[in-house]
């Protein structure tokens, strides 16, 4: 993107807003908290526009401070805890055995939705989906929001996280075997 | 190449973002031909990424979303900071 183009910051809070914000919720669990982070890494991203360099995306750029900002709240709240912490690292473990069994096999075997196509109009389709989503271990929403509703490559997505490709490769597959089956739970038309 | 289920899951998943080289692409469609759990699988994860490109764009997200309140509120502080 040509840097004038990627440094409007009207545009940023359109194009990125909403992962931003996704991200720190995440993060934070409150959503007032994480609208706050949002507008403070927005605010100083203007001041800091010599600092990006046209390599970046600005996605990640703007990530790289909303990080800086988060480590900076739980300084003041008297957690230690550096950014390489906020991207994850430790291993959540494999709940996807939780889904399998030792062969293997489905453990319980995934049924076809009924009237999928239904359900994008249900208000209270959306708010399992919501609820799914959150239910998530950390590291697979996040990886999950990044490529299914904001569109990141995998390459984007394993420079934002600090994944190996296969490492992405993994949570995404957890992801989408543990929401297809919260759905399945607790959605019935 | 025999696969089990959580084998197959895990190739359709790869398969939802990259095309899988043949040698894995034939044994992958042979086991969903196979097996109803596998094929309905499939189209769950085509159903939620449907669902989740959608999502991103609707009203409906309401708790994962920024508010129109926060977006104006956001915006106003950008406005503010610009133009010192």
């Amino acid at each position: 993107m040509e840097k004038g183009n990627a440094l409007n910051s009207y545009l940023w809070l359109e194009e990125h807003g909403d992962y931003l914000f996704h991200f720190a919720l995440l993060k934070l669990k409150n959503t007032a908290l994480a609208e706050d982070m949002v507008q403070d890494t927005l605010v100083s991203a203007i001041a800091a526009k010599d600092g990006f360099s046209s390599n970046a995306s600005v996605r990640t750029w703007l990530t790289a401070i909303l990080k800086n900002k988060m480590v900076d709240h739980w300084r003041h709240q008297g957690r230690e805890i550096s950014a390489v912490d906020l991207i994850g690292g430790a291993d959540e473990g494999d709940n996807v055995d939780d889904f399998f069994d030792k062969a293997g096999r489905w453990a319980d075997m995934p049924n076809a939705y009924q009237n999928p196509d239904s359900a994008l109009e249900n208000k209270q389709f959306w708010s399992i989906f919501q609820h799914c989503l959150l239910g998530l271990k950390p590291q697979q929403s996040e990886v999950f929001l990044a490529k299914e509703v904001h569109g990141m490559s995998n390459e984007e997505i394993c420079q934002s996280y600090s994944l190996s490709l296969s490492n992405a490769w993994v949570l995404m597959h957890r992801a989408r075997v543990a929401l297809s089956k919260c759905l399945e739970l607790h959605w019935t038309s | 190449m025999m696969l089990n289920c959580k084998q197959a899951s895990e190739l359709m998943s790869q398969a939802m973002d990259m095309r899988l080289p043949f040698g894995k692409r034939m044994p992958l469609k042979l086991h969903v031909l196979m097996c109803s759990g596998c094929s309905n699988f499939m189209l769950q994860i085509s159903f939620l990424r449907k669902a989740s490109s959608r999502f991103g764009t609707s009203h409906y997200c309401e708790t994962m979303c920024l508010s129109d309140e926060a977006k104006n509120r956001i915006q106003k502080a950008l406005e503010t900071e610009e133009a010192r």
